[in-house]
């Protein structure tokens, strides 16, 4: 429960505040914060299978957004920045689905 | 192969860990991590930690939304900027346009009237209508054409209607061949939808639209030919370009007319850059001796 009341409130307050990101750092922004739904998903997923623990979620968490965020700024530097972008999210929304569909047959049958 | 490897369980369907991530949805960690350490253990500096990249997931989420809310109309607003920056640009060319065109008319009037080319204004004259850089007056011939009318909604399915949306629609290659075809047939001039063509001119297609001297045109497409009506008329009735324009009528419903006119006016055509330029020597003597002029790059 406080966990999905801290994002919400996270949102919120990031509507409200409307914080300055550093200029170099906004085109990643969007992306990273994809990468990192897909760790919230699995962790909502692990949740409900019992399995959950924290050190797995913050670990994952971290490395999705370093990994999603250093990929497109690769790409960016090589100058494909746009498809790798897409590739990217592609991944993503793929792994984000399968987690949904699970969670999905978790709370509808279980 | 390494020892680390033949000690992890292997699956029949290992290799096929993509599709299975698909179809099953990826784990992190979470099955193994458990298996391990058990899920009892919940060190109280774990939660906090979540919680927190929780908050930050959604400040940036929030901060990413807005921002993009924020830049979505300055995109749209920068698009019109240039839009109208583009109209603006392209009426003063074509004013430009007009007055060098003035200007030349006068030019070419004075050079008449001084009489200085002498024998030579004959030769002008003919250079110019060839080269289009004169406007041309005369009787010839009226060409139009025009794209079939898309097909109407609702067009029967029986309805042997055009395979693609743009079949119908009139092409550089239908304007190239009734423009060689009129060149051939000995037109001296010819001009479409007011365009006058030069030696210099492209009938160029790009995208939906036929361009012409780099000017896109619209149909219906008039291609004016000033010459000998009745011959130009006959040589496009029976060559290729013409009986395939006929059949393209029935078949896909182009429109296609051709009709004699005898007050064809034709403009003079964009004009080349000026070269060379000589000075004709005094009116009043008999042969011109032109002194050594300036060049004009």
């Amino acid at each position: 429960m406080i966990p999905a009341v801290a994002l919400v409130l996270g949102v919120v307050l990031g509507f409200v505040l409307q914080p300055t990101v550093p200029l170099a750092l906004q085109p990643y922004l969007p992306i990273a914060v994809v990468a990192a739904l897909d760790a919230v998903f699995g962790a909502v997923r692990a949740q409900l299978d019992h399995v959950f623990s924290d050190k797995v979620f913050v670990v994952s968490f971290v490395s999705n957004v370093l990994v999603a965020a250093l990929i497109v700024y690769l790409g960016d530097q090589l100058g494909v920045g746009s498809q790798l972008s897409t590739g990217v999210v592609v991944v993503l929304g793929l792994r984000i689905f399968s987690n949904v569909a699970a969670i999905r047959r978790h709370l509808f049958r279980a | 192969m390494p020892q680390s490897w033949s000690s992890v369980a292997k699956r029949p369907d290992a290799s096929m860990s993509l599709l299975r991530e698909v179809v099953e949805g990826a784990d992190d960690g979470y099955r193994e991590a458990a298996a391990v350490h058990g899920t009892s253990v919940r060190p109280w500096w774990g939660r906090l930690i979540a919680v927190l990249l929780l908050l930050g997931l959604g400040v940036a989420a929030g901060q990413a939304i807005v921002a993009a809310r924020m830049a979505a109309p300055e995109v749209a607003t920068g698009e019109q900027r240039l839009r109208t920056e583009v109209d603006r640009q392209t009426a003063g060319t074509d004013e430009l346009a007009l007055s060098v065109n003035r200007i030349q008319d006068e030019v070419s009037a004075l050079q008449t009237s001084s009489g200085a080319l002498g024998a030579r204004q004959d030769e002008l004259d003919r250079l110019q209508v060839a080269a289009g850089t004169g406007a041309v007056h005369g009787s010839g011939i009226l060409i139009t054409l025009d794209d079939a009318p898309p097909p109407s909604a609702d067009a029967g399915v029986g309805d042997p209607g055009p395979l693609q949306a743009d079949d119908g629609r009139i092409h550089d290659r239908e304007l190239q061949a009734v423009v060689n075809r009129l060149w051939a047939a000995g037109a001296e001039a010819i001009s479409i939808n007011g365009l006058r063509l030069t030696p210099r001119t492209a009938i160029r297609e790009a995208g939906q639209a036929v361009l012409v001297d780099f000017r896109p045109l619209s149909p219906p497409y008039s291609i004016r030919a000033v010459g000998d009506a009745d011959a130009l008329q006959a040589e496009l009735v029976a060559s290729r370009i013409g009986r395939s324009l006929q059949t393209y009528v029935s078949l896909l419903g182009i429109s296609y007319d051709v009709s004699s006119s005898d007050n064809l006016a034709l403009p003079a055509g964009s004009n080349p850059r000026l070269r060379a330029v000589e000075v004709a020597g005094p009116p009043a003597a008999g042969s011109t001796t032109p002194a050594p002029g300036t060049e004009n790059p």
